[in-house]
């Protein structure tokens, strides 16, 4: 079945309607996981802009139609290993269990319980969607902020230049984990992130599955919300976000066949407005090495 | 608590949307020019646009107006027009 035809046969499991952002790229991979993994799930949904959204219906105009726990900022994998070992000893392994949480609660706050998921193997699907900063609580930088980004807490002015550390890369940690499935995916190519949901839920029958996705933020970033989906086609382009994926440590890259630089990656988006270039070239250099790195890992 | 006939009520309030009230613009598929292709379907983050059979169409409950299906509709069949229902 293509793609396509999933999206259309698969019933939206959040209510209609919410109040994320015009062109919110963190909703468009919210609403996709959640229909794929469909009813016959339950669903982990961390404080973070989604939950503000209304998805985990504490506001009684929004939610969704299977079970969902809106889960502390720092334990959402700690708490979903619970439930997952729960529904295992049940003698539900049918049940897929599913969290789709930021960065802040991924890579940050949440770190500790999600390394501790990952290395015990608990059988779940973890989605990571990443809007480089805390954007729920007026965008302030987290871990995987790029450099020069200009933040609520490293605001780009005659002190600092925007955020002064390059942005720490979560899903080859996360990879090293030795899991069952990990993969990197964007909303702008939807034929391969519906795949990598797929995937990612059939390997949490077995162990341990996380997909960190590029999640544009037209609010916090500053550009416009019809952009959404050509900012990540343009992060995709420029290797800010590599597209890969690794199965029980088989690496297999996703080859980029019309490259950008990242001086063209950042025009027209307001966060890097005041970026210099040394920190232009810094942030080339860093996804040159990256692109390398992910080149030799898959060759072996 | 978990209640599902209120959650699956939310499904079925087209009539007074927040979002039809709120919202300037929306988005105007011609349907003369588009091909039922479907690529605007993955393109919708409110997933408001969904298959009628072979027909694609904009379910405007659900609808926040931001243009993304338009910009992403490589035949430009679809166009934002201002949103009757806006009231500001
Ligand atoms: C331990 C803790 N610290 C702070 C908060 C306040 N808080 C709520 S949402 C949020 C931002 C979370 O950022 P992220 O996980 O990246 O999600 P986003 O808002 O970007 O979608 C913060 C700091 C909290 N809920 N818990
Ligand atoms: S601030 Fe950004 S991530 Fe949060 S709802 Fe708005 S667009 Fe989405
Ligand atoms: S992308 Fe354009 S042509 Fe394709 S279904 Fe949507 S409106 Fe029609
Ligand atoms: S304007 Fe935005 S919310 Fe409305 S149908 Fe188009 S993409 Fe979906
Ligand atoms: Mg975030």
């Amino acid at each position: 079945m293509s793609y396509i035809d999933v999206l259309k046969q698969t019933q939206n499991v959040m209510t209609p309607g919410s109040s994320a952002c015009q062109g919110c790229g963190g909703e468009l991979i919210l609403r996709r996981v959640m229909q794929i993994a469909g009813n016959n799930s339950v669903f982990a949904v961390p404080p973070g802009c989604m939950a503000g959204a209304g998805v985990d219906g504490w506001n009684f105009s929004n939610g969704c139609t299977a079970p969902i726990h809106i889960t502390l900022l720092d334990n959402t994998a700690s708490f979903m290993s619970g439930v997952s070992e729960m529904y295992q000893r049940k003698g539900r392994p049918d049940v897929n269990i599913v969290a789709i949480a930021g960065d802040g609660a991924t890579a940050d706050c949440g770190f500790q319980s999600l390394s501790g998921a990952a290395e015990r193997g608990t059988k779940m699907l973890y989605v990571c969607y990443d809007n480089e900063g805390y954007m729920n609580t007026g965008y302030q930088r987290s871990s995987t902020t790029s450099l020069g980004s200009s933040t609520s807490t490293t605001p780009a002015g005659a002190a600092i230049n925007g955020k002064e550390q390059q942005q720490k890369y979560v899903p080859l940690i996360m990879a090293m984990h030795n899991i069952e499935y990990c993969a990197t995916a964007s909303p702008s190519n939807m034929a391969d992130l519906v795949a990598k949901i797929q995937k990612g839920l059939d390997a949490s029958k077995r162990g341990f599955a996380y997909l960190h996705v590029f999640s544009p933020c037209p609010t916090g970033w500053k550009f416009a919300p019809d952009q959404s989906i050509a900012v990540a086609r343009k992060a995709v382009a420029a290797n800010l976000c590599p597209i890969w994926e690794c199965e029980k440590g088989v690496f297999k890259l996703t080859p980029n066949r019309k490259p950008i630089t990242i001086a063209e990656f950042v025009q027209g988006i307001g966060k890097f407005k005041k970026l210099t270039e040394e920190e232009i070239a810094a942030i080339q250099s860093l996804v040159d090495e990256r692109w390398a790195l992910l080149e030799k890992l898959a060759a072996e | 608590m978990f209640n599902p006939e209120r959650i699956r009520a939310l499904f079925d309030r087209a009539s007074d949307s927040d979002s039809e009230r709120w919202r300037s613009v929306r988005p105007n598929m011609d349907k003369g020019r588009c091909t039922d292709c479907g690529a605007c379907i993955e393109a919708c983050p409110m997933a408001t646009i969904a298959a009628d059979g072979a027909v694609i169409r904009i379910h405007y409950e659900g609808c926040i107006g931001c243009g993304i299906c338009a910009v992403n509709c490589r035949i430009h069949a679809i166009t934002m027009e201002p949103s009757p229902d806006w009231r500001h």
